[in-house]
């Protein structure tokens, strides 16, 4: 019982230093590719650029956000009741890992996860 | 006690004179003339010539506009993706600080004239929120906004297919006093030297003629 639980202990301390590491990493990626845009803290650029932090868009959308990184988007999109329509470029040459990682930080670090 | 004194010379000298001027960049001449008996130098700096730009309301926008007027002038194009939000974002916090002080102006430049047409510039400016009348967003031929770039604002644009948004320019956010002379060059994509050219602003319009 008493292996179990410590086993059962182990295993949730991976988890948690695995998903702080992607954070970390959802961080620096973010900062290189997306924070010229959308700022810093996520909260865009007036009615030129979405925000990224607590935007309705992405909370009821989470699974396009990896789509959207990858190949960019064009056309019109409303988010927080504001229509945008910039164009977002594609990021062609990122990897798998990468796009999770900056998707992760986007959904966790700018509240777009129900609670 | 004597080295205190010397070190209180200085000291209440820069209290006399305030915080002292800041520097004039560019090229400068020498022209010597004769008043009487007497030999005058003078120095002549480098100022930004005239120019002829259209704006974002479809008007002609000339130096004659910012004449005696403090302005900041910085390069951009509309679809670029990279710096020009940062740039865009940083030069709001210079207008929100001085946009209502009408011998102040900001013009925005675009290097990409074929794209941001008057309409296109007006809905962006729109977007961006500008609604006061001292920041203008600038079209004209290519090589023109180039040559003027390069050579009397230091700073560069590029054609590069190979860059995102397929031109490379320069971040600059370029300070330019009543007569046209470059005064400071600081960078658009941070925050600490956009601070720096609002207190520098500051500084220049206290300065005297």
């Amino acid at each position: 019982m008493i292996l179990i639980s410590i086993l059962l202990y182990a295993c949730n301390l991976d988890t948690n230093s695995s998903s702080t590491v992607q954070l970390a990493s959802g961080y620096e990626l973010y900062q290189k590719n997306c924070a010229n845009c959308h700022g810093d803290d996520g909260s865009g650029l007036k009615r030129l650029i979405p925000p990224l932090k607590n935007a309705d868009f992405i909370l009821a959308n989470p699974q396009t956000l990896k789509e959207i990184i990858v190949k960019g988007m064009q056309g019109s999109i409303l988010v927080n009741g504001i229509q945008y329509n910039s164009l977002m470029p594609a990021n062609p040459k990122i990897s798998d890992t990468e796009v999770e990682a900056i998707k992760q930080f986007v959904l966790i670090k700018f509240n777009n996860v129900e609670n | 006690m004597k080295k205190n004194k010397f070190i209180l010379i200085p000291f209440l000298f820069l209290l006399a004179c305030g915080s002292p001027s800041l520097p004039i960049l560019g090229n400068r001449d020498v022209v010597i003339r004769k008043e009487g008996d007497k030999e005058i130098i003078d120095t002549l700096y480098q100022t930004i010539p005239d120019f002829q730009f259209q704006d974002q309301y479809g008007q002609v926008f000339t130096a004659a506009q910012i004449q005696n007027k403090i302005y900041v002038a910085d390069f951009f194009f509309v679809t670029c993706p990279s710096i020009c939000p940062r740039m865009k974002r940083n030069l709001l916090k210079v207008n929100e600080a001085l946009g209502t002080d009408t011998n102040f102006f900001i013009l925005s430049h675009t290097i990409d004239p074929e794209h941001d047409s008057v309409s296109v510039l007006y809905d962006y400016a729109d977007k961006l929120g500008v609604n006061n009348s001292n920041w203008y967003f600038l079209r004209a031929d290519r090589n023109y906004t180039y040559q003027l770039a390069e050579k009397s604002y230091y700073a560069s644009a590029i054609v590069d297919s190979t860059e995102p948004g397929g031109f490379v320019h320069s971040g600059g956010l370029i300070l330019i006093d009543k007569k046209r002379r470059v005064r400071g060059i600081y960078d658009g994509t941070n925050a600490d030297e956009t601070d720096k050219l609002i207190n520098d602003i500051k500084r220049l319009k206290n300065e005297e003629e």
